[in-house]
């Protein structure tokens, strides 16, 4: 990895430069009180001082609803696959985001091989930047803010300065784009003390290592928490729905009103709505708010260890932000985990 | 093969959701290739019976309605329940929440015993519905979705998943979390989640969920500044009836 910075200043023309080069850039805009990544025709709206975003950069390498497959209903059924292939940028994309991206990786294209996904996410370039946390924020407590690997560029924000990591051929060479220098040891070391400083603002944090939660949940299965969070959970989804490393979904298939041909889709799906486990003859398995809780908080935090060795929460707060009941992930391990200093 | 025969009734209602359906009149005309209307009092003067899937607007609110009802259903196959008031009595059932002479007072005056009226019910109430069509009013993409699974032989759609879903894949900010109140979290969705696209507060026009958890839903309410009151009348602008009020 290199790194090099180039002003501040020159970020107009870095943007610029991207959409010149690229079919389409996706960035941060603002959307009323929140911002979400929206393709951008300038650099006028781009705002990189945004905490979170309402979906996460998922949407651009899994939609929320995806054409698979165009079919007709001629005398030979025909079929026609829908793969697409257009260049993309994502500017701008968080440490937990880009985090997040990796383990969709992970069981996207290495433990399972989706065409979809893997069309889409070897066209993409991955910018990310750095950031501040807010009051429902805790990446720290699940991951390394420092990400090392899963982007292309990544920028750190030394205020006049803009320090950027050059992992990929690609990344150099939209560097190569503008003005910059090889960063001294005086810049690293700022990039260090900025990024303490940004592990002191959490407020929101597991008490213990989430590494030993699948430890922890030993013996917890009947624990009164999840029937405390089930009370309040109204079931709505919104919590897998802003989900970073979710990937469940559900497939349709819709005619057009001529009746002669249709669409195979996919749309995001997940384990909070009621009818994601209903299945023939009208049995659902997880028929209660309680247990669909217990079963997204072990998603997270043990059977993805167990299988990936990674947790699959990155901490982003976009689940607490959005939660009517502002229901959250910390609460419940840090309940869970504080009978065990007892 | 003869085309399936479909026909629209109306009870109790604006005819709103029947307007709704032959107001995108592209679309409706593709639909007309696939069938052929022989009731359809808002669109048609011709009246025939031996149909295979009937479109039911409209609440039930008096005692003549009910042998009319039966007789659409002996001569129907298949009785779909079109819009809110037919799926759950939608906003005329809040005449429920009061005493019925009062309601009946308020509305006809010292005639009020000219118009003999009993307590709103939907459709499912008095015959057996097949499949249902939610919304005040419907939304024509959803209408048209489901007369083709109809026309296959396949069941409406069921729409549990709340209105949240499609508000969030859409990425509208979330009203809640600006406070406003918003029934959206145990609403059925299958509207595109409209309202609050628009800004606007879901109402819960298209019925709760099966197993809407309200009393979250009303804590979440009082967080977001409505009194005790406001919560019971918003909550039940087009949620009022309960089976119990029939019997």
């Amino acid at each position: 990895m290199k790194q090099f910075i180039f002003q501040k200043s020159r970020m107009k023309e870095l943007i610029s430069y991207l959409i010149s080069a690229y079919p389409s850039v996706y960035a941060p805009v603002p959307r009323g009180k929140h911002f979400v990544f929206d393709k951008i025709a300038d650099a006028s709206n781009v705002e990189f001082k945004y905490i979170r975003t309402i979906l996460p950069p998922k949407k651009y390498l899994m939609p929320q609803h995806e054409a698979l497959v165009n079919f007709t209903l001629t005398e030979n059924l025909e079929f026609k696959e829908e793969l697409v292939t257009d260049r993309q940028v994502i500017l701008g994309v968080r440490p937990g985001d880009i985090r997040a991206i990796k383990l969709l990786d992970d069981v996207m294209m290495n433990r399972n091989k989706d065409r979809n996904y893997i069309a889409r996410r070897e066209n993409t370039v991955i910018i990310g930047i750095d950031g501040i946390p807010d009051e429902y924020s805790y990446e720290d407590s699940v991951m390394d803010l420092k990400v090392e690997e899963g982007f292309d560029l990544f920028m750190t924000d030394l205020g006049n300065m803009i320090l950027v990591d050059v992992a990929t051929e690609e990344g150099m060479k939209i560097i190569n784009s503008i003005e910059h220098e090889p960063a001294t040891e005086r810049y690293l070391n700022l990039r260090e003390n900025i990024l303490n400083s940004q592990r002191e603002m959490f407020t929101a944090r597991i008490d213990i290592q989430a590494k030993l939660l699948p430890l922890v949940l030993e013996g917890k299965w009947n624990h009164p928490i999840w029937e405390e969070m089930g009370r309040k959970c109204l079931s709505c989804g919104q919590c897998i729905l802003v989900c970073p490393t979710c990937y469940c979904f559900n497939v349709t298939d819709d005619m057009a009103l001529s009746m002669e041909e249709g669409t195979r889709t996919r749309h995001w799906d997940g384990c909070q709505l009621a009818d994601f486990t209903l299945v023939g003859h009208g049995e659902n398995f997880r028929d209660n708010a309680a247990a669909r809780i217990r079963h997204r908080f072990h998603r997270k935090f043990k059977y993805h260890l167990d299988v990936f060795s990674e947790i699959f929460c990155t901490g982003c707060g976009r689940c607490w932000e959005t939660c009517p009941s502002e229901i959250n992930l910390v609460e419940i391990a840090n309940a869970l985990s504080s009978e065990e200093v007892e | 093969m003869s085309k399936p025969r479909i026909a629209f009734f109306d009870f109790a209602s604006c005819e709103g959701c029947q307007l709704e359906a032959i107001n995108f009149v592209e679309e409706f005309l593709v639909l007309l290739g696939h069938v052929d209307i022989v009731q359809f009092r808002e669109a048609i003067t011709e009246a025939e019976w031996d149909i295979d899937v009937s479109f039911v607007e409209g609440s039930i609110t008096r005692e003549q309605d009910i042998p009319r009802l039966e007789e659409i259903r002996e001569n129907s196959k298949v009785v779909i329940a079109l819009g809110a008031c037919a799926c759950t009595g939608g906003v005329n059932a809040i005449k429920n929440t009061r005493p019925l002479e009062d309601v009946r007072a308020d509305v006809y005056g010292d005639k009020k015993d000219w118009f003999p009226t009993f307590p709103t019910r939907p459709i499912d109430q008095v015959i057996k519905v097949d499949g249902y069509i939610y919304g005040c009013p419907i939304d024509r993409n959803d209408f048209l979705k489901n007369v083709q699974l109809i026309l296959q032989g396949k069941k409406t759609l069921r729409h549990n998943d709340p209105v949240c879903v499609e508000c969030r894949l859409k990425e509208n900010e979330c009203l809640l979390t600006l406070g406003k109140p918003c029934m959206g979290p145990i609403t059925r969705g299958g509207c595109g989640a409209i309202d609050p696209t628009f800004g606007h507060p879901c109402t819960g026009c298209r019925g709760l969920v099966d197993d809407p958890n309200e009393n979250a839903a009303m804590d979440v309410l009082a967080e977001n500044g409505l009194t005790v009151e406001d919560i019971k009348s918003y909550m039940t602008i087009f949620n009022a009836f309960r089976p119990e009020d029939i019997q």
